[in-house]
């Protein structure tokens, strides 16, 4: 047996790693026929090995390679005009599902510039595409349920809101008319969370404009004359989750609403102001006026059920009350200090700033 | 069903009741006189048998084939003088404005805010019946 040549054996080389590659590989030449197969690509395709090298890509199979396309864009690469570089392709299998391909093939460049290759890499990703589309499919399930649920959230709020309006108008009472009013206002209170989560990407809820909204509420539903009583907020850039928000939100509207029913009597011009600011991971909430102070507007009399809700909410918040004489008006600040806030873990997030 | 034809007329569309009742209530107290129907079909009905209606206020989801976006975009074709407000949850309002609705109010809404936006929708309602051309919020 004659030795061989140095060519020979590199082709030898050649066919034995395309034939051993575990990624299902075919060598062609520049007439799209098969010169070498990776056994993997024959058991993937369930192709007799013997019938692969030196036939036509188009005859592979049971015919399921002849795809016109596929024929024009390798014969293009062939010619050095084009590469097929992630290209998809629904392999049509009678009497068997059907496999989404992903394609790569380039061609060789190599010393023996007489004969053309084309290398065609073959991965099977019909069990990825289905998993996205699955996924892509659960994602705007979650969607339609995410926005039902707001709907319906909506409208139960609504209907509370709409059951204690009512008894309002039907109520003959003052005192129990006011006791309703200041109870829709709670409701529209916790409402205004949900509006604003309902926006929100980051599922947390900024509190500037969650308090302005719940200011002007109340300034709305309360306020009858805005020159002569404003409701100013000055909040930093924060954030918190649904439920600190929604207690923020509680104690917000008990101590404003105090404030407008007691601080300005006889039609006294005024201002309240609500404050709020993160101090690392503790915070100070203030509603302060410039009323009558404490003194004239009841400091002694027994806490109705305003000061009991504060008092909980502050509590539950694990923060301080702090009530001062703001001469003139007064202040009363809800103060989580940060040794409070690391010792139990919870938050209130100093937004990052946009860059 | 016999309206005050000296008052502006409201037709309330809502399937909830409750929601529909306080509508009612809080409309009539602000001087308006309000119709109602439970569900889009019902208030084409209304629609068809009273002229006098200005302005509609319409929940979104519905009982029935017609949502309250589709019944907006049929008031549009057949009514096209008559201005929509439709009332839903936040994340609804641009649907709304591009159903062609004049105004959204998220629930659960403030009395003064909802009869102001019904005030307004009337002015425009009017505007429409001496063939002006009335500009959207952008101005398009």
């Amino acid at each position: 047996m004659a030795p061989r040549t140095a060519s020979e054996i590199a082709l030898n080389l050649a066919m034995a790693m395309i034939a051993s590659s575990d990624a299902p590989l075919l060598l062609l030449d520049d007439n799209v026929t098969v010169v070498a197969a990776s056994k993997s690509f024959c058991r993937a395709f369930q192709i007799d090995p013997a019938s692969v090298a030196g036939h036509p890509l188009v005859e592979l199979g049971a015919g399921e390679w002849n795809v016109p396309q596929l024929c024009s864009l390798l014969k293009a690469t062939a010619s050095g005009y084009a590469e097929v570089e992630g290209y998809e392709l629904d392999l049509v299998r009678s009497g068997q599902g059907n496999r989404r391909l992903l394609l790569n093939a380039h061609k060789l460049d190599y010393e023996d510039g007489g004969n053309i290759r084309i290398l065609l890499a073959v991965s099977d990703v019909t069990d990825a595409r289905t998993a996205e589309r699955l996924k892509e499919d659960l994602l705007k399930e979650k969607a339609v349920l995410l926005q039902e649920l707001q709907h319906r959230v909506a409208n139960s709020l609504q209907i509370i809101a709409s059951v204690l309006m009512q008894s309002a108008r039907n109520s003959q009472s003052v005192e129990t008319r006011g006791h309703l009013h200041d109870a829709h206002q709670r409701v529209l209170s916790v409402a205004a969370v949900q509006k604003q989560l309902s926006v929100s990407n980051i599922g947390q809820v900024e509190l500037r404009p969650y308090f302005s909204a719940l200011c002007e509420s109340i300034g709305a539903s309360m306020i009858r004359d805005h020159k002569q009583l404003s409701l100013d907020v000055k909040t930093d850039d924060s954030v918190s989750s649904s439920e600190v928000s929604v207690s923020l939100g509680l104690i917000v509207t008990e101590l404003v609403i105090n404030a407008l029913k007691h601080a300005f009597p006889d039609d006294r011009k005024g201002k309240i102001i609500v404050d709020y600011h993160a101090q690392g991971s503790g915070w100070t909430l203030s509603v302060s006026d410039n009323g009558v102070g404490m003194s004239e507007h009841g400091g002694s009399a027994k806490p109705g059920l305003g000061t009991s809700i504060v008092q909980a909410l502050a509590r539950q918040l694990q923060a301080q009350i702090d009530v001062t004489d703001a001469k003139p008006g007064t202040a009363v600040s809800i103060t989580r200090t940060q040794s409070a806030a690391d010792d139990s873990g919870a938050k209130v997030i100093p937004l990052a700033k946009a860059v | 069903m016999d309206t005050d034809k000296s008052r502006r007329t409201v037709l309330i569309v809502e399937d909830e009741a409750l929601i529909r009742l306080d509508i009612v209530s809080t409309l009539e107290v602000a001087g308006f006189c309000a119709l109602e129907a439970s569900s889009s079909t019902e208030g084409l009905a209304i629609l068809a048998h009273h002229d006098e209606i200005g302005v509609v206020v319409t929940g979104i989801n519905m009982p029935g084939e017609m949502n309250g976006l589709a019944l907006v975009r049929r008031i549009i074709q057949d009514h096209p003088s008559i201005c929509s407000i439709v009332i839903s949850e936040n994340a609804a309002a641009q649907d709304a404005y591009e159903a062609g609705a004049t105004d959204f109010i998220s629930k659960p809404f403030m009395v003064q805010t909802f009869v102001g936006t019904v005030h307004k929708a009337f002015r425009r309602h009017e505007m429409r019946q001496k063939g002006f051309t009335c500009l959207t919020q952008d101005n398009s």
